[in-house]
Parts: structure tokens; sequence; C-alpha cells
């Protein structure tokens, strides 16, 4: 059962013209996943730009505290259900968040990347999976 | 799953706020923006109750039941009392939102209660999930923003200082130190074991290594909120585990660490570039060997990969087709598996004429083998056509 609340909903919405600057968004946190992938979570955490990406910074924070995914869900959840932001700064910081628990299940960086194109909607997740195959990286 | 814990959040916050006025219109903002007045302007007082309501649930776990009611008798705060009276009283099935509902707590004056409430149903959600003290406090003081983690891992670090380090040593005959200490180098591998096994696994597969080798460890991976809640798995699982059991923990985890080598591996190979891997050329070699691989029965394939050295498979498993690949790494023995994996890696590529030459000494160990197990019974050879023609087409390449 999906369970769904329409203020979420509302607090999720943003402008179309918004939503085209996530790929670029996914891609830099891409890098990211490839370079933990790589060399892992605490030789990669002192390079995250945490001002750009709070989230998953302290995501990565929760993953080295040895917490479970579902630890981890829960703490983010909470982080986002706080957060003052609405609408195409909510999103990114739930895509952060999605990252973080992706990396937390142990994914690859192919499979987090498919967990977290559908957040950019169906035509920029078609265009996002082209361009990461031409690249090699889905 | 992450959208449907944020909605199952977000109608907790509805409930609450339209208790505040009995009127949900006269709520008006949404929570997230009603609570920032009293995330920033409270967030000392509501910090001391979550830390206190960690601390209970700390005596209710080293102390017992018996401890934890009577601190919890001595508690003045109404909101938590109740929740200390939930965890007392009630089993972990317990409609958490019921009980809230019918004694009265999800009403709140104002928005400082108003996150009090959602801060300490969190925390007793959390603490009925038989989770420890410490990600309870993570839980609850998330209420209050990143900028309170800080404070919640200095009450961990403090209050779990004893648990920095392991008093006890369990060490299993086995492999797991060595495996661990290869991983070391670069922990990127191991870390990915250690979140996929999840922290129950991991924590048990690691109660049976040394001290030395597990304090090495959480230095390169772990926080010290991580080390602590390490140090706890595996002092749980020594408690309750027995040696066996504490044994095939270690097994499952060297899978899944050879497993994720594995794949890696797979990965890198349709990564990089062609023209860079130095891969053979030779589409008819690559085909005979993996077909040769295939055809051979599989006890004969067995003793002859027991024989060769790690290299001479290495070079040849760059060599051939994927489903030869999996036919090989199936029959080698773990152990000979993972020598091979580090041939491999410790690997720079291959060139047509370096496979030829394992090709056919692999060849003509099949030979050999068959050779030697049928020279007392039999004038010729009992080799079929199909792998008469595989072994002539690469022992005749020059």
């Amino acid at each position: 059962m999906i369970y769904w609340n329409r203020d979420l909903a509302a607090r999720l919405k943003c402008p179309e013209k918004e939503k085209q600057q996530l790929p670029i968004f996914i891609k830099k946190l891409m890098v990211y996943v490839e370079k933990i992938h790589e060399i892992g979570v605490p030789a990669t955490i002192p390079n995250v730009e945490r001002p750009l990406f709070p989230y998953f910074y302290q995501g990565l924070s929760l993953i080295m505290d040895n917490l479970s995914t579902e630890a981890i869900e829960e703490i983010m959840a909470v982080y986002l259900s706080v957060s003052q932001e609405s609408g195409f700064q909510f999103l990114k910081q739930c895509i952060e968040t999605e990252v973080v628990l992706s990396l937390a299940s142990g994914d690859t960086p192919e499979f987090t990347f498919r967990k977290i194109v559908p957040y950019a909607g169906i035509d920029q997740a078609d265009w996002l999976i082209q361009s990461a195959a031409n690249m090699g990286t889905a | 799953m992450l959208m449907q814990r944020l909605a199952r959040l977000q109608s907790l916050f509805d409930l609450i706020q339209k208790s505040e006025s009995g009127n949900p219109s006269e709520a008006g903002e949404p929570f997230y923006k009603t609570v920032l007045e009293a995330r920033t302007g409270e967030a000392d007082q509501l910090m001391v109750i979550a830390k206190d309501f960690a601390e209970y649930i700390a005596i209710l776990r080293e102390k017992g039941k018996e401890a934890f009611e009577k601190a919890v008798s001595d508690e003045k705060r109404r909101k938590l009392k109740f929740c200390l009276r939930i965890l007392l009283e009630s089993q972990p099935s317990v409609n958490l939102q019921q009980s809230f509902l019918s004694g009265g707590m999800l009403t709140a004056r104002s928005s400082r209660e108003a996150l009090e409430t959602a801060m300490l149903y969190q925390g007793t959600a959390s603490a009925l999930k038989n989770s420890h003290p410490a990600v309870i406090l993570k839980v609850m003081s998330a209420f209050l923003g990143m900028e309170a983690a800080v404070q919640a891992d200095a009450w961990i670090a403090d209050h779990y200082k004893h648990h920095s380090s392991l008093a006890e040593e369990l060490i299993l005959p086995g492999d797991m130190p060595d495996v661990i200490l290869t991983n070391l180098e670069n922990t990127a591998r191991l870390e990915r074991t250690i979140r996929l096994a999840g922290p129950q696994l991991a924590g048990t597969a690691l109660s049976g290594c040394p001290r030395d080798i597990i304090s090495e460890l959480e230095s390169k991976i772990f926080s010290t909120s991580g080390a602590i809640l390490l140090n706890h798995d595996i002092e749980v699982a020594r408690a309750e585990y027995s040696s066996d059991e504490i044994a095939d923990a270690q097994n499952a985890f060297m899978e899944l660490l050879e497993t994720m080598k594995i794949s890696d591996m797979e990965t890198a190979t349709g990564l990089i570039e062609p023209e860079k891997q130095k891969m053979p050329q030779d589409p008819l070699l690559v085909a005979d060997l993996s077909n040769l691989i295939m055809e051979t029965e599989e006890k004969l394939l067995k003793d002859i990969l027991i024989r060769l050295s790690p290299q001479v498979i290495a070079v040849i498993v760059q060599g051939i087709e994927p489903m030869a690949h999996d036919r090989i790494f199936s029959t080698l023995p773990t152990a000979k598996a993972r020598r091979v994996l580090d041939a491999l890696e410790a690997s720079t590529g291959i060139d047509t004429l370096t496979l030829t030459r394992n090709a056919q000494i692999f060849a003509q160990q099949i030979l050999s083998e068959i050779s030697q197990q049928h020279k007392m019974t039999a004038k010729q050879l009992p080799i079929t056509g199909r792998l008469r023609q595989l072994l002539s087409a690469i022992l005749s390449r020059e």
C-alpha cells in the first residue's frame, strides 16, 4: 500500500523550470557516489561540499555511526520533516537523503542512480539514463 | 520508502496540530514552519528532555525493569512520564498513536509542546523497536535540526565511553582476521560489505576477531558513536551466540565480501575502454578456450584448477567469455578463488600470446590428467570428439 499525504505532495511540488536543474544536481551527487564506491565514506566525506549538500553530508556521518538503514531513514526523515524548505530545495534534500539510504543499503552506483532518477520526472529521467549510458555510468 | 515514512510523519504532525485548538483550519501554517521558533529558541530545554529519555532507556537496558520503574516513579514531567509508562507496561506491538490519542497526549498548546510531543512520540516508537539509546537520542535530537547532532554525539561519547573499546577478547580460528586486514588498505569494499550485512551480522562476524583488528577497523571506518555501537553489537553477539554461530556469521560475511570483490572486478572490466585493457584480440582463441572450459567434466576441471597456479588461472579468466568465467569461479574452492582474484587485481592486462601460452598449459593439463586417470584401463583416451577438437585447436597454435 502506498501511504501518501497531501501536504507532503504540496511541499514537494516545484515548477518544471526549476526541475530542469535536477539532472546537473544528480550528476554532481553521482560523482560523490562513484568516489565512495572507489575509496569509501571516510575518505570521501572531507571532500563533500557541505553547504551545497547538507543532507548528503549529514547522512554520510550517520553511515559512519554504524546505524542500520532503517535507523538512518528514521533520523533523516525527521530532519526533512523539520526542514524549513519547500519546493525545489526540499526536493533536492529528499534526493540527497535517497542517495544516503541507497549507500547505506550497500547499493552499487548504478542502482543508486536508478533509485534517484525518478525524482527528475519521466522525461528528465529518460534523458538522464540515456546520457549516463553514453558515458558508461548506468 | 522514504516518501512513505515522510507521509506518516506528516500525518502525525497533522494530528498534533489539529489537537492544538480542535480546529484544523486554525492551525494554518504547516508543522515544519510552526516549530521553527521552538526549534531555535527552546532547543536546549528540548535537548535535555531527549537526553533524559535516552538516559531512562539506558537504565532499562543496563539495569533492568525494576530500576527503570523506580526511576520513572520519580519523574515529574507529564508527557515524558506517559511515554516511559508505555514502555514499562506495553508490548512492542502497542498501537502508539492510539495510546497517545486516548491519553490526550496529542494535544499541544504551543509550538514548543507540539515539537516535544512529536519528539517523544518518535523516541517511544524507536524504543519499542528495541533501538540502542544512542540511536533513540539521535532520532529525538533530529527534531532540533542538524546542529543538535553534535550535542547528541557528545552525550553518546560521554555516556558510553566505557564501550569505546572492548574489554574481553574472543578469537575464533579462521580466515576472518586476515580478510579484514587485507581489506584495510582501501576500506571501500569492506565498508560496503558491512553496510550490506547490516550492523547485527557484521557485529556477530567481528565478535570472533582479535581486539586490535577491531580497533583498527573502527579507527578507519567508524566515528566515535559508530565504534560504540559496533562494540555493543559485538558484546551482544558474544553473550547470545555460540562459537559455531559466530563462525557461521563469519563465513556469511566473507562470502558477501567475496561476492563484492567479484562484482567489482566485473564492473571494472566493463568500464575500462577496450584499448586500455590489453584484452586478447583473437575471438577464435577466446571462443575455443571458453568452450573447452564449458566442455570439461566437472571433477576433471576442479582437479586441474586446484593444480594450476593462481596466476595462470587469472590469465585464463581474462581471456574467456562470462559463462566460462562463472564456471571457473563456481568450481574453484573459496580459498583458491580468493588467490585468483588477488592475482587478477595484480594483473595489468594480457595480450594474445600470453593467453595462448596459458591456454596451452591448461589444455596440456587436461590431456595429462585424462591419460593419468585412464593409463591402466584403456588404450585410447576417452575424449569426446568435441573436446579433442578444442584441445587440438588450442595446442596447435603458435
